[in-house]
Parts: structure tokens; C-alpha cells; sequence
């Protein structure tokens, strides 16, 4: 008897051990990890406002808050993983021939859309030539002037000759060609989701193609191939299920995705630590030590991050011309220099006032970002150049600013030229950008620089750059992963188009237009590189811009969730909570 | 019936008054008309039917008309932020949740008010009528965005009581009374926060109107006819008492709108609240234009009912 | 009266806070020398002897932060309340005394502005003309008289009657003297209890707008404080106590100095006659009820 019961004890004791071991993993990014819980809802905290209801789309918009809430419906044909690297989605290989002038990718068969129509070479033709080529701010300028022979503008239907699209037959698989006028290097970093979402071309059938402003036919909700499927979109939460279809066998593990809108900061955290919500995308700084000395949550930190914001770096641009001047003038060079900022020494001098080593801190809250070193992301270090960028030398930048005329009544006061006030308007998103600007506003106002915030929204600041009314704005520069992405259109004087987020600068420099051009038409990182880095130093020296801080994604998520891709907008597709 | 009649009739310069007001904005807002409600966003399509909306082409006096038209028959506009929904569509959705917030706030804040007023009376500077009335004092001056993040953080997040956001819990999909269970959970404590203000106006109202009619001569009476206190104070002294309450009431609607405001922000209800938040963080000005016309019809209604009920009690203020 | 009114409790205590204030407001660059803006040490350091109240995450000094902030939000109330008083005054002066048309048509006038929603006014001009402190004032200024208006009406009728005002009409003063010269001072008390309470919602407003972002970013005001301090509340508490106690010690102190001379203004029994007043607190003993004093108004017998 007792013997009995010892070896029951025992083989509890070791049972027991063995339970408490096992499925304790928890990853921290990257899929798999432990046997993964099958079932169970997660939900995702957003800051507001939600985006509209109708308008989930990303290939007619690329509005951020849009696409962190699409991007679980849609795929792309390549997606980029945690180390920048093309992996396949709906294309299963590529074939580059011709020096990269001609791209060829082989789609995944079986394939479904979420309402049970089958995935064709079609829909992928379709996206592009109606919706990503016409709409998409990203995609049309950057794709569409390279493709060999130029697609239809609107209002002429949607054609673009140099997309080729060959259907399944006799044991072939569907294929897809894309053929560019030279040879194309950055084509494989812009398919994923967010900027080469496939949408369903049997939707259109009949109808006007999409557009940002009608998204979708009336009435019809999103549909797609992602892991998810739309349910139901209200006031305050987007609902999404399981995709039982999903090619990408045997994901999604989760049964539901709920998205909602926690409208302050401090609500998002405590939600997050009460275990009301699982995953926040965006965390600042102040709040990072409590959620990762809490056991309940976990922090991941990266670059590269969900809603097409990768290698962000957050720079002031100056308008380098007459406020109001429309940006065709600009371009033709025959717009007069801005009166206060075209002056070459007062941006100098305003660099020169930025005590940047402190910005860290007060600005991002020591959230991992970093001081940026020159104006291509460091995280790209094949492009990247240490250009010298003005230091902080408070001396030197008033030196600078009487030189240019602008004297000091007083300490702490702003400077003037005759009757004229040294005064610049900011324009800022809320957020880190809010805080750049105040902590801008500061240290330039110790160097007799008056600077007036002025918060906008999206569209306000689309205005800007179209009306171009602006002295200078904050933006947070996101330049993906391959300069001639993510960079051009900032710095190229084909850029001034006033589309937003284009070359508000005004910046026209022969040598980086033609840098830009040379390194457009190689292929290999050490040919381009040293091409980027010579359009770097120019830009050192004209300052356009002034690139400050190099910032990072921070994501925090519940402890009892793994296996999440938070560096991408499908980070939910292989997740899976114990609950 | 001509008392209703007459102050219906007054309401009217009231309502005349905001439609003036909001197209004046319009018009005097940087670039046209158009471009004031479209604010930047929108493309062809939405501009021209804006164009049709406002008249454009037409002298001002009949925009003015053809605007307040268009308003007076429901026809708020549609909002091109929000994907071209008609804003009084959008509104609709929202206001149950709003109202049940302010009604229920309402109710404690009058019943509460009412009760702790009177239990405060009873004895005038004693212990009990001190610290109810320095309470009343302090919730009564606190800023309401602050006395919500307090409550979020003390109650809410701290000791666990309450949950932290939103009208509904995300990750279950109830129905039924378990849904209403859940909204009711949901909805302790933002309407505490959002009675706060109003409870401690409405007790230190009642402690005072009941303390100067305890004081009268048939209060004295009764009470030496032998009729019990409690019954003296809830059948005769209270309902006196009630005028001024009535006023409070009424008078701060316009407040109680204001604050919930900042209670549904802080709480993440998803309400007419957050709905001008997002309206204004989004610079959607149909939507604007469209929550401040629906919130003044609702104070001037409040007045309207507040001078109604308040008739019915004192019949001499109908002969004002 | 200020005497009087200083001798209650609440009185005394408003005055006190009042003073504070007002103390703070204008003394600001000499208790607090220095800008606001400006970085004043390491950010989000606790309350210190080098920092009184602790700095912020710009490395703001928080003290210096809180004064200027009392500046900048008593400027606003201070603005809104002259310009409300003047049309106020104007408006319920010529309203009660003249009477007739001019009373009805100014009347219907301030009921116009009864119901307007200052708050959403507020958010809408925001939302077509951006953010700024001077577009707030102008708005609150001309959109808050109304409340002063009807007080200073009702003040008014009843002066008209008085003896002063008849014989100084006998003597052929003109209206607009007599309103000067003998209205005004006797309807100056009534006005300044009105006036606080409006003062109490202005700065409610102000800090209410700028804490769900709306605000001035350009100017430091206690509502900018607020907005600022609520992301970083579990990290900083002092960013937020102390712009918030701020703001509760204006609005207590303006409360309370209200309800003291509103007190000695309506003695026993005048609240009947006149239901729309707002404040009802009263701080009375029974034994101060005035003996063969004016005689209550009789009962309204209970409504069922």
C-alpha cells in the first residue's frame, strides 16, 4: 500500500514538473514557438479616430491609420520579413531576367477570395492597372514612371500594356510579368500589403474602378485573401474572423480579431495592463519600463513596423521658396527664394541651435530611437553616409544669423531685420511630432528664432504641400527599404508635385537628381551605394531639411499571446493566446 | 396651453440664433464656402454637391435660407471624412449611448442630490452637514478631466473594480442580458464621474432650500400637530425645496453636454463625445456644424422642459 | 458689503484664494523669474528644493510652468469677464430701466444667446479657424452676457422704482446719468456674483478645451499643463496635481467669494421672487433669520 502510494506521489511530483515546464515559452516576435492555442480573440488597441467605415482599402489610399486596419484582409504578391528580405505571399517565386527589366512571378494556386471566388492572374493585373497604379501615392510614383511603356491616366479606363497577365492552363501555374523601361532594382521591396495590396477585380466587374474616395462599391464590405475576414465595422471597433480559406495553411490560429479605438494614451496602457486589450502598436516612451517590468506584458522594438512605417527617420523641412507659390512654378525653378528660409546661413544657424543629444530624451522618452546621422536610415547602411550635419554651437548660429542680417534686440527675444520678426510657422501631426516641435520651439527660441505651432490632420497637411503656404513642417519621414523607394521622392526635382509627402522642400539640386538617376539604373547595393552616398553629402551641405531623430516602432502585447510578426501589418496571422 | 405655446415661441429666436451663428462661420472661414466645409479633403464629386448644398451662386440672404432649410428638415450634409455617410445618420448612431450616459448621470445626481441634501439639512453645521457640504464644496470645483483620470487610475485600474474603457467588453461577443449586463458594468463609473459635479450643486441646492423651509411657520406647525419628521420633510418641505433643483437642473445641461465631452474621451464611450473629438481632430466641419446644431436644440428643449416643469409646480411663474 | 461679506466663512476663505491667485498671476516673472518654455534641468524630476514642483518631460520648470500658466488662464477669464460685464451691463441696464420694446426686443436678444453651447462654439471655431487663445476670448466674451443680462434686468426694474431714481428724474438728470450714477453702482454687486460664476466656467473651458487637444499650443496655460501631464501620470504626478489644484483653487476661490456676497445679497424669502438664480448655497444659522424682518412670502402648498 504505501509503496503504491509513493510511486502515485512520485509520478505525480513528475507530471506535475512536467506540466509547469512545458508551455511556458513565450516568443518574442517571429512565429512558432510552443504548440500554438488554436482559437480565442484578440484584441488590438488603436488610438482614434478609427478609420471610416467603407473606406478599407490600401490600394487606393495609404492613410496609416487605414492601412494598420486593412492590412490583415489583403496580401501581397512579396512580402518583406524582419531582416528586409523578399519572402513569397501570393507569388510563390520570381523569375528577374533582363538586367531587371523584366520581372516574372509564379502565383500560388488554390487560392480564395473571402467570399469564395477563386484567385486569379487577373485580380493581380487588375490592382495594379485600376487601383495601385492610379491611386496609390507611393506605388504610382515610384512603379509606374519606371514601367516600360506608361499605363492609361484617368479618366481613360484603367490599361497598362507592360503588365502581362497568363492564367493557370494545362499544368502551368498562373504567371504575372512586369516589364520596366531600364533595369529596376527596388521592385521586390514594394509588393507587400501596403503598398501592392491584390483586391478582387470580379467586384469592379461592371462598375467604376476604385478610387480613395469610393473604396468599395456601395454597400459591398472588403473583401480579400488575408488570414482575416471582415465582419463588422461601428462606432468604436472593427470586428474580423477566421479565414478558414487562408493558403498559408495552418494559419490564422485565432478565431476573431477585434480592433478599438482607446481614445487617450494612458487608457491604451492600463487596458493593455488590466488584460482589457492584447496589442497595442504604438507605445511611447514613458511607458516602456512599466510594461516591460510588468510580467503581464512584453515589449518588442524594431524598425520596421505594421501600416508602411519602416526606417522612419523625423525631420523638419523647410520651404525653401515664397510661401503660396504653386508647386509647378517651383519646379520650373522660376519661384522667388523664401525670404527668412532661403537664406542658406539661417538654416545653418537653426541646425546650429539644436542641442540634439538631448532630444532623446525629452523628445522621444528614450524609447530606443536615436539621433539621426545623415538622410538615408541608417538601417539601410549600404546607402547610408555620415554626412557632417551642422552641431549644436550656439556661438557660431548667432554669428550666422547677424551675418544674414537678422540682429538681436535682447536675450531670449526674437531676432529682427528692420521691422520684420524672425518668426516661422511649424506644422505637426500630434504625437512625437508634437513633441519635436515643442522642444524645437524651445532651443530656438534661445537663438532668437520664433517658432509658431500649428497642429493639422491628414488632410491639413496634404493641403500644405499642395498649396505650399507652410515656413516649415515636421514630418516623419518613412523610407522603407530601398532608397529609391522610400528617398527620391523627398530629395528628386521631379518631386515637386505637390502630392503629400513628396519633395516639400522644393529641393532642386542637378548633382543628387542625377545621383538618383545613376543609381536608379544599376542593380547591385555596391554600385548604388556609393551613389547615394555622394547625393548625401550634397545634401549635407544645402540643407533642405534638417534630419533630427531616427525613430523606432515600439509594440506591446499581452503575455499570454505569442507569435506575433509585429514588424509587419499581418502581425496577428500566425498569433496565438493561452487564456 | 398658451404658456406652452408662448414659450415654444421663444425657443424659436434661440434656434434662429445658432443657424446664424454656424453660417456666419462658414462664410467668414479662409476660402469660400466650399472650401470651409470641405476643409481639404474631398474631390470633385463631394465639392460639387457641396456646391448644390450651399447655393453658392445665389445671394447670401437666400443661402442663409436654403442653408437653415437644409437643416431644419434633418439634412445635416454629408460628412466626406467619414466616407460620405449623411452626418445625421452618423449622429443617430451615437446619441443612444450619450443619452443613456446623461440620463443615468442625471438620475443619480438628483436622486443623490436629493437624498444627501436632505439627510445634510436635518441638522444644520453638525458633523454629517459639514462633511457633506465640504465634499459638495471640493467635487463641485474639481476639473472634471481630472476627477475622471483619478477615478480611472484609482478605482478602474488600481483596485481592479470597474473595467478601464469602452461601453462593452472587446474580446466576448454577448447578447441579451448578458449585453446589458455588461454595458451596465461598463457604465458605473463614467456616469458617477459625469454626476459628480451636478450631485454636489444639488446637494448643497436642496440642503439649502430645505433648511430655509424647515424654518417656516408650517413646518412648525405640523411637526406640533404631531406629524413625524420624515413625513413632514418628503410631503411638504421637499417638494418646495424643488423649485430651485428644477432651475439647477435645467440651467446646467449645457454644462452636463461639456463634460460629458471629456467623460467619454477619458473612458473611450462611444458616444456623441468621441464623436466630436474625432470631428475635430479630423477638421470634418459638416459633422461639426451638424453635433453643435443637435446640441443646442437639446439645451434649448432642456430650457423648454425645465420652464415647463417649473410652471407646473409654481403656477404664479406663468403670470411672469 | 466686502466688509460683510469678508466677515462669513466663505467669504474669507474665497478672498484669501482669490488672492492667490491673483497674486500669482501678476507677480509671475518675479516669484517665478524666467520663461516658461524654457529647459530648466533634467526632465521628469520629482519635487525638489531646485524644483518646487518638479519638472516636466521638456525639462520644463513645473513652478515657474504652474505661474505663468495662472497668468495666461487668469488673462482669458479676466478678458471674457470685462467684455461680458460690458455688454451685460449695457444690455440689462437700458433692458430693465427703459422697459417697453427696447426691454422686449433686448430680451429676446439675450435669450437668443441662452441656449448657445460655448463649449462646441468653442471646438467649432477650432475646428474652421485653428487653435489660439485670442479667437477663444472673443468667442467666450461674446457669447457669455446673457446670464448678467437678465440679473442686471430684473436689478434694474426694481431700481426704476425707487425714490432716489424718481427725484433724480424730477430734476431732469438724463437717462443715460442716472443709469451712471445710480443704477450702476446698486447693480454692481449682483453683476460680480454673476461674474464669478461665469469666471469659474471660463477657466473650466479653457482647460477643458486644451486637454482634449485643442488648445493653444503656443501659449502655457493650465489647460495646456493638463494635457500635456495626462501622458505621463503614472510617471510624473506632479505634472498634473498641481496645474489641477490650480485650477480647482480659481474655481473654489471664485465659488466661494460669489456665494458670500450672493448671501448678503438675497435675504430670506427673495429667492422665491426671483427662480432663476443659480447659486443657492446658504451658510445661515437659524438665529440669524431677521427678526420682524420682511415677512416670508406665503407657502406654495405642495404639489401632488
Amino acid at each position: 500500500m504505501r509503496k503504491r502510494m509513493t510511486f502515485l506521489f512520485v509520478t505525480f511530483l513528475v507530471t506535475a514538473a512536467a506540466c509547469s515546464s512545458s508551455g511556458d515559452k513565450n516568443e518574442e516576435g517571429g512565429p512558432g514557438g510552443d504548440e500554438p492555442v488554436k482559437g480565442g480573440a484578440l484584441v488590438v488597441g488603436l488610438s482614434a479616430p478609427l478609420p471610416a467605415q467603407g473606406t478599407l482599402n490600401p490600394a487606393v489610399n495609404t492613410q496609416g491609420g487605414m492601412q494598420l486596419a486593412a492590412g490583415h484582409l489583403f496580401n501581397g504578391l512579396v512580402e518583406i520579413d524582419d531582416k528586409a528580405k523578399p519572402v513569397p505571399e501570393l507569388a510563390t517565386k520570381w523569375d528577374i531576367r533582363d538586367d531587371g527589366r523584366t520581372y516574372e512571378f509564379t502565383l500560388v494556386e488554390g487560392v480564395k477570395w473571402h467570399d469564395g471566388k477563386p484567385f486569379t492572374a487577373a485580380d493581380v493585373k487588375f490592382s495594379y492597372e485600376a487601383a495601385l497604379l492610379r491611386n496609390h501615392a507611393r506605388t504610382q510614383s515610384s512603379i509606374g514612371p519606371a514601367l516600360a511603356q506608361p499605363c492609361a491616366a484617368p479618366p481613360a479606363a484603367p490599361s497598362c500594356p507592360s503588365i502581362e497577365a497568363t492564367e493557370a492552363s494545362g499544368g502551368q501555374p498562373a504567371k504575372v510579368v512586369f516589364r520596366f523601361a531600364n533595369p529596376y532594382a527596388p521592385m521586390l521591396q514594394q509588393l507587400t500589403h501596403t503598398d501592392g495590396a491584390i483586391i478582387p477585380k470580379h467586384i469592379w466587374d461592371g462598375k467604376p474602378p476604385p478610387t480613395a474616395a469610393t473604396p468599395w462599391p456601395a454597400g459591398q464590405n472588403p473583401v480579400g485573401t488575408g488570414a482575416f475576414r471582415f465582419v463588422s465595422h461601428d462606432a468604436s471597433e472593427i470586428i474580423y474572423e477566421r479565414n478558414p480559406d487562408y493558403f498559408r495553411k495552418p494559419l490564422p490560429y485565432l478565431d476573431r480579431m477585434v480592433q478599438r479605438v482607446v481614445p487617450t494614451p494612458a487608457a491604451q496602457v492600463q487596458a493593455l495592463t488590466a488584460g482589457e486589450i492584447d496589442w497595442l502598436g504604438n507605445v511611447r516612451g514613458q511607458d516602456l519600463g512599466a510594461l516591460r517590468s510588468n510580467p503581464n506584458t512584453k515589449v518588442d522594438t524594431g524598425s520596421q513596423s505594421a501600416g508602411g512605417s519602416t526606417n522612419c527617420i523625423l525631420k523638419l523641412a523647410f520651404n525653401l521658396h515664397q510661401e503660396g507659390v504653386p508647386p509647378t512654378q517651383v519646379r520650373q525653378g522660376s519661384a522667388p527664394a523664401h525670404p527668412i528660409l532661403g537664406d542658406l546661413r539661417v538654416r545653418q544657424a537653426i541646425a546650429g541651435s539644436l542641442k540634439l543629444d538631448e532630444y532623446v530624451e525629452k523628445v522621444l522618452q528614450n524609447d530606443g530611437g536615436r539621433v539621426a546621422t545623415g538622410p538615408v536610415h541608417s538601417a539601410m547602411a549600404w546607402a547610408h553616409a555620415d554626412a557632417p550635419l551642422p552641431r549644436f554651437d550656439a556661438a557660431r548660429a548667432g554669428q550666422l544669423l547677424d551675418d544674414a542680417g537678422w540682429k538681436s534686440p535682447g536675450a531670449g527675444q526674437p531676432r529682427r531685420k528692420g521691422a520684420q520678426e524672425l518668426t516661422i510657422d511649424m506644422y505637426h501631426f500630434a504625437g512625437n511630432e508634437a513633441a519635436l516641435g515643442t522642444k524645437l520651439q524651445q532651443d530656438l527660441a534661445l537663438a532668437g528664432v520664433k517658432v509658431e505651432l500649428r497642429q493639422v490632420d491628414g488632410a491639413g497637411k496634404n493641403t500644405l504641400y499642395s498649396a505650399r503656404n507652410f515656413d516649415s513642417i515636421i514630418v516623419s519621414h518613412c523610407q522603407a527599404t530601398d532608397p529609391e523607394i522610400g528617398v527620391r521622392r523627398f530629395y528628386h526635382s521631379t518631386a515637386i508635385t505637390g502630392a503629400p509627402f513628396t519633395n516639400g522642400a522644393g529641393y532642386r539640386s542637378t548633382e543628387v537628381d542625377q545621383r538618383f538617376d545613376q543609381a536608379a539604373q544599376r542593380l547591385g547595393e555596391s554600385e548604388r551605394g556609393p551613389l547615394y552616398k555622394q547625393a548625401q553629402e550634397q545634401m549635407a551641405k544645402d540643407l533642405p531639411y534638417l534630419w533630427l531623430l531616427e525613430t523606432v516602432s515600439n509594440r506591446a502585447y499581452s503575455a499570454k499571446c505569442q507569435g506575433f510578426q509585429p514588424y509587419s501589418g499581418h502581425f496577428a496571422d500566425s498569433a496565438s493566446c493561452r487564456r | 396651453m398658451g404658456y406652452l405655446v408662448r414659450r415654444l415661441l421663444q425657443t424659436l429666436p434661440t434656434i434662429a440664433a445658432i443657424l446664424v451663428v454656424t453660417f456666419v462661420m462658414v462664410q467668414l472661414a479662409p476660402g469660400d464656402a466650399v472650401d470651409a466645409l470641405a476643409g481639404g479633403g474631398g474631390d470633385e464629386a463631394y465639392y460639387d454637391y457641396l456646391r448644390s448644398y450651399l447655393q453658392l451662386d445665389r445671394p447670401l440672404l437666400e443661402q442663409f435660407f436654403s442653408y437653415a432649410g437644409h437643416l431644419l428638415r434633418g439634412d445635416l450634409g454629408i460628412s466626406f471624412v467619414q466616407g460620405g455617410r449623411p452626418v445625421a445618420e452618423l449622429i443617430g448612431e451615437r446619441m443612444p449611448a450619450t443619452l443613456l450616459l446623461i440620463g443615468t448621470a442625471l438620475l443619480i445626481a438628483g436622486a443623490g442630490g436629493l437624498v444627501l441634501g436632505s439627510l445634510a439639512a436635518r441638522r444644520p453645521f453638525g458633523p454629517f452637514d459639514m462633511g457633506i457640504s465640504t465634499t459638495a464644496l471640493i467635487g463641485y470645483s474639481l476639473p472634471a478631466f481630472w476627477l475622471a483620470q483619478l477615478a480611472l487610475i484609482a478605482l478602474a485600474f488600481r483596485a481592479g473594480l470597474f473595467p478601464i474603457q469602452g461601453m462593452t467588453e472587446a474580446r466576448a461577443d454577448y447578447s441579451g442580458l448578458a449585453h446589458y449586463l455588461d454595458v451596465g458594468r461598463h457604465l458605473v463609473l463614467p456616469a458617477l464621474v459625469l454626476a459628480t459635479s451636478d450631485l454636489a450643486l444639488l446637494t448643497r441646492v436642496t440642503r439649502a432650500g430645505l433648511i430655509q423651509e424647515l424654518d417656516r411657520d408650517y413646518v412648525r406647525t405640523a411637526k406640533g400637530l404631531g406629524l413625524r419628521e420624515r413625513e413632514v420633510v418628503v410631503r411638504h418641505a421637499l417638494p418646495n425645496a424643488l423649485l430651485p433643483v428644477v432651475t439647477v437642473i435645467g440651467n446646467r445641461v449645457g454644462l452636463l453636454f461639456t463634460v460629458t465631452v471629456i467623460v467619454e474621451t477619458v473612458f473611450g464611450w462611444p458616444g456623441l463625445g468621441t464623436l466630436l473629438l474625432q470631428a475635430a481632430q479630423t477638421r470634418d466641419r459638416p459633422l461639426l456644424l451638424g453635433m453643435v446644431l443637435v446640441v443646442a436644440a437639446f439645451v434649448a428643449l432642456a430650457n423648454l422642459v425645465t420652464d415647463m416643469v417649473y410652471g407646473w409646480i409654481d403656477p404664479r411663474i406663468r403670470y411672469d | 458689503m466686502l466688509r460683510r461679506a469678508l466677515r462669513t466663512p466663505s467669504g474669507l476663505v474665497g478672498a484669501l484664494l482669490l488672492l492667490i491667485v491673483a497674486t500669482t498671476a501678476l507677480l509671475a516673472n518675479v516669484i517665478a523669474p524666467g520663461k516658461p518654455t524654457a529647459s530648466a534641468g533634467p526632465s521628469l524630476q520629482s519635487p525638489s528644493l531646485d524644483h518646487l514642483m518638479g519638472t516636466d518631460n521638456y525639462g520644463r520648470d513645473m513652478f515657474r510652468a504652474v505661474a505663468h500658466g495662472t497668468r495666461t488662464s487668469m488673462t482669458v477669464v479676466v478678458a471674457v469677464v470685462v467684455m461680458s460685464l460690458i455688454i451685460g451691463l449695457f444690455v440689462g441696464m437700458v433692458s430693465g430701466y427703459t422697459g417697453g420694446v427696447v426691454d422686449a426686443v433686448l430680451m429676446r436678444i439675450t435669450e437668443m444667446f441662452q441656449s448657445v453651447p460655448r463649449f462646441f462654439l468653442a471646438i467649432l471655431v477650432v475646428g474652421f479657424f485653428g487653435a489660439g487663445l485670442d479667437k477663444l476670448i472673443l468667442l467666450l466674451g461674446l457669447t457669455s452676457w446673457d446670464l448678467l443680462a437678465r440679473v442686471v434686468r430684473a436689478e434694474s426694474l426694481s431700481l426704476r422704482r425707487r425714490e432716489f431714481v424718481d427725484a433724480a428724474r424730477s430734476v431732469g438728470t438724463s437717462p443715460a446719468r442716472i443709469l451712471l450714477r445710480h443704477i450702476l453702482p446698486n447693480v454692481l454687486p449682483s453683476a460680480v456674483v454673476v461674474a464669478s460664476l461665469l469666471g469659474s466656467r471660463v477657466i473650466l473651458i479653457e482647460a477643458a478645451l486644451a486637454f482634449i487637444g485643442l488648445g493653444d499650443p503656443n501659449a502655457i496655460s493650465l489647460g495646456y499643463l493638463l494635457e500635456n501631464a495626462q501622458h505621463f501620470l503614472s510617471q510624473a504626478w506632479w505634472m498634473s496635481v498641481f496645474p489641477g489644484s490650480a485650477i480647482a483653487v480659481v474655481v473654489l476661490g471664485l465659488n466661494l467669494s460669489g456665494d458670500a456676497v450672493n448671501d448678503l445679497l438675497n435675504p430670506l424669502g427673495a429667492e422665491a421672487a426671483r427662480p432663476r438664480r443659480l447659486t443657492g448655497g446658504r451658510w445661515r444659522r437659524r438665529s440669524d433669520r431677521p427678526r420682524g424682518g420682511p415677512v416670508p412670502a406665503p407657502p406654495v402648498p405642495a404639489p401632488r
